[in-house]
C-alpha cells in the first residue's frame, strides 16, 4: 500500500449499552453509525461505502443500506466471524486507495444478552455433518487449544488467569464495563470450571451493544478536527483443520501479523498498545505468540505478573477491559478492539489506563473457532 | 445428529454412513496423491482429485487434546483424536472417568446409535 494513499480512521464510537432489551439490532447499528459519524464530524450524507457482517440482519448491506437510507457506491459484507470489522477496515482502506469510495462506514451490533436468534444451520455446510453430532460448545473447542498448549509448552492456568487479571485492572476504570471488579489469579482459578481447563473467568462476557468506525481518504481526514489515526498495516488469514493436520496451538495470526508488520515497516517491539481479541484467555495468549510479541510457547511468561497491565507491564492490552470484562456485543469482539486502539492513539483512553506517547497501536481479531476454523486479521495504526 | 438432510446434501459421504450402519469405520483414500484425510468430503483436500476410495480403518488413535465440559449434570468429553492413519478427528470420548484421561491416551472408534440417522463414531478408551 502506498503510504500517501493510506486511509485514516476518523470516527470511532462504542455503544455504552450492555443490556438493550428495548432496542432492535438494527436500531443498535443505527445508533453506532450516528455515534461514529458525529465523532468524526461527518454526516450520514457523507457516507459512500458501507460494511457489515453476519450480525446485521437480512442480506447484510442490502438490508442495512435500505434501513439506514444510505447512498453508497461501494459495499462489502465479508463475514469471517468476530474479526470481520477489522477485515472491513482493511478492505475499506483498499477501496479508498483504489478510488472506489471516500467515506466508509462500518457497523457491528447485536443483542445476545437480551435475545439471541441463532443463525440457522445450513445442511449444505460440509463440515457440519461431522461436527454437529459431536457434543460440544464454543468453550470446549477453545479448552482443547488451552490443554494442548499446556501439554506442548508447559503453560499454566495461573498464567492464563493473568490475562483476565490484567483486563479486570483496566475494566475498573470503564463505567460501562460489565465486570468492573478487580480479580486475582486465585479468583480466576477458583471460579467454576466451565470446560476443563478453562474456568468461568477465562471466558468473555455476553453483552448487547455494538460499535462503528468511519474510514476516509487522507484529504478528508486532514480536513476534520479529530486527531488522525492512520492505517499503516493490514493482514488477514484464514486457518482450518488442514485436512486433518489440525494445529491447536498456533493460529492464522502468524500470517496476518507478518503481513501487517511488513506492510507497516515496524516490529512488535515498536507497538505501544495492543488490542487483542479476547473471547477467552487462551485466545489472547496464542495471538500474542503468533504476532511475534514473544517466541512460540513463551506466551505464558509474557502475560504473567501483570505484564499486560497499563502502567505496570511492558505490553498494555485491552485497556477498556476487553471482551473479558467490558463487552462482547453480538458475540463478536472485533469493532471494540479497534475503538479502544483509536482511543489510545488519540489520547482519549481513561487517564488511569492511557499509555504515554501512544504513537503506534495494533488491533487484532480472531473470528469463529480457534480449534476448527478461524480467521485472523491484524491492523497497525499510527498517530499522525 | 448427522441428520439425513445433511447426508442428502452431501451425497458423496453416503458410503461412510452406509459403513457405519454396517458397524465399519472407513477413511477416504486418494488414488491420485495416495493420502488420507479428515473430514470426508468427496474431493481430496490435498490435490482436488475426486478419485477417492474408502478404506476400512480399525479406528484406533490417541488423544491429541481434550476438554471436559462441567456445566452439565453429567460431564462430557470433547477430544481431537490423532488416528493411526494420520488425520486428527473431532469426537466425544464416551466412556470412562474424564479424570483419568490424558493427552496420548489410546482410544478406539465405537458407534453410537442415533434417532433417525445412521450410527455416529465416538471414541472409547482402549
Ligand atoms: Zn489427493
Amino acid at each position: 500500500m502506498h503510504r500517501d494513499k493510506n486511509a485514516y480512521i476518523v470516527g470511532a464510537w462504542e455503544h455504552p449499552a450492555r443490556k438493550a432489551p428495548d432496542k432492535s439490532v438494527v436500531r443498535l447499528h443505527a445508533e453506532c453509525a450516528a455515534g461514529a459519524l458525529a465523532d468524526a464530524g461527518l454526516t450520514k450524507d457523507d457516507v459512500d461505502a458501507y460494511f457489515c457482517a453476519g450480525d446485521a440482519p437480512g442480506l447484510g448491506p442490502l438490508t442495512m443500506i435500505d434501513f439506514l437510507n444510505l447512498k453508497v457506491r461501494h459495499c462489502d459484507s465479508t463475514d469471517i466471524g468476530g474479526s470481520a470489522p477489522l477485515l472491513h477496515i482493511a478492505h475499506a482502506a483498499q477501496a479508498i486507495a483504489g478510488g472506489k469510495c471516500n467515506v466508509a462506514l462500518i457497523t457491528l451490533a447485536g443483542r445476545p444478552h437480551s435475545g439471541w436468534i441463532a443463525p440457522e444451520l445450513n445442511p449444505t455446510q460440509p463440515d457440519m455433518m461431522w461436527e454437529m453430532p459431536v457434543r460440544h460448545t464454543t468453550v470446549d473447542i477453545y479448552a482443547m487449544c488451552a490443554r494442548r498448549h499446556m501439554h506442548e509448552y508447559g503453560t499454566t492456568s495461573e498464567q492464563l488467569a493473568w490475562i483476565k487479571v490484567a483486563a479486570s485492572h483496566h475494566a475498573q476504570y470503564n463505567p460501562h464495563a460489565m465486570l468492573r471488579k478487580v480479580v486475582t489469579v486465585e479468583d480466576v482459578l477458583s471460579s467454576p470450571m466451565v470446560s476443563d481447563p478453562l474456568h468461568r473467568l477465562d471466558c468473555c462476557v455476553t453483552s448487547d451493544g455494538g460499535g462503528a468506525v468511519v474510514v476516509t481518504r487522507p484529504e478528508i481526514a486532514k480536513s476534520l478536527k479529530r486527531p488522525r489515526v492512520k492505517v499503516i498495516g493490514a493482514g488477514e488469514a484464514v486457518q482450518g483443520q488442514f485436512a486433518g493436520a489440525v494445529e491447536l496451538t498456533a493460529s492464522a495470526a502468524r500470517q496476518s501479523g507478518a503481513i501487517a508488520f511488513a506492510e507497516a515497516g515496524v516490529e512488535p517491539s515498536d507497538v505501544r498498545y495492543a488490542s487483542i481479541y479476547d473471547s477467552f484467555t487462551i485466545t489472547v495468549l496464542i495471538a500474542l505468540e503468533d504476532l511475534g510479541f514473544c517466541e512460540k510457547g513463551m506466551g505464558g511468561r509474557l502475560v504473567a505478573d501483570g505484564n499486560l497491565i497499563s502502567g505496570i507491564g511492558r505490553l498494555p492490552f485491552n485497556t477498556d477491559g476487553g471482551g473479558l470484562c467490558s463487552s462482547h456485543p453480538a458475540r463478536r469482539g472485533g469493532i471494540t478492539k479497534v475503538i479502544e486502539a483509536v482511543r489510545q492513539l488519540r489520547g482519549e483512553a481513561h487517564p488511569a489506563v492511557q499509555v504515554k506517547d501512544c504513537t503506534l497501536a495494533l488491533a487484532h481479531g480472531t473470528g469463529m473457532l480457534l480449534g476448527t476454523r478461524h480467521s485472523s486479521v491484524t491492523l497497525i495504526f499510527e498517530r499522525e | 445428529m448427522a441428520g439425513t438432510e445433511f447426508i442428502e446434501n452431501s451425497p458423496e459421504t453416503k458410503p461412510f454412513w452406509d459403513a457405519t450402519a454396517a458397524g465399519l469405520f472407513v477413511l477416504p483414500w486418494c488414488r491420485q496423491c495416495q493420502r488420507t484425510h479428515w473430514y470426508p468430503r468427496g474431493v481430496c483436500p490435498y490435490c482436488l482429485s475426486t478419485a477417492l476410495d474408502w478404506r476400512e480403518s480399525p479406528g484406533e488413535g490417541e488423544i491429541h487434546s481434550f476438554s471436559v465440559n462441567r456445566m452439565r449434570k453429567e460431564p462430557y468429553v470433547l477430544a481431537y483424536v490423532a488416528l493411526s492413519e494420520g488425520p486428527i478427528m473431532l469426537g466425544n470420548v464416551v466412556d470412562g472417568d474424564p479424570a483419568t484421561l490424558s493427552i496420548g491416551r489410546k482410544v478406539k472408534v465405537v458407534f453410537k446409535p442415533t434417532s433417525g440417522g445412521p450410527p455416529i463414531p465416538f471414541f472409547a478408551v482402549r
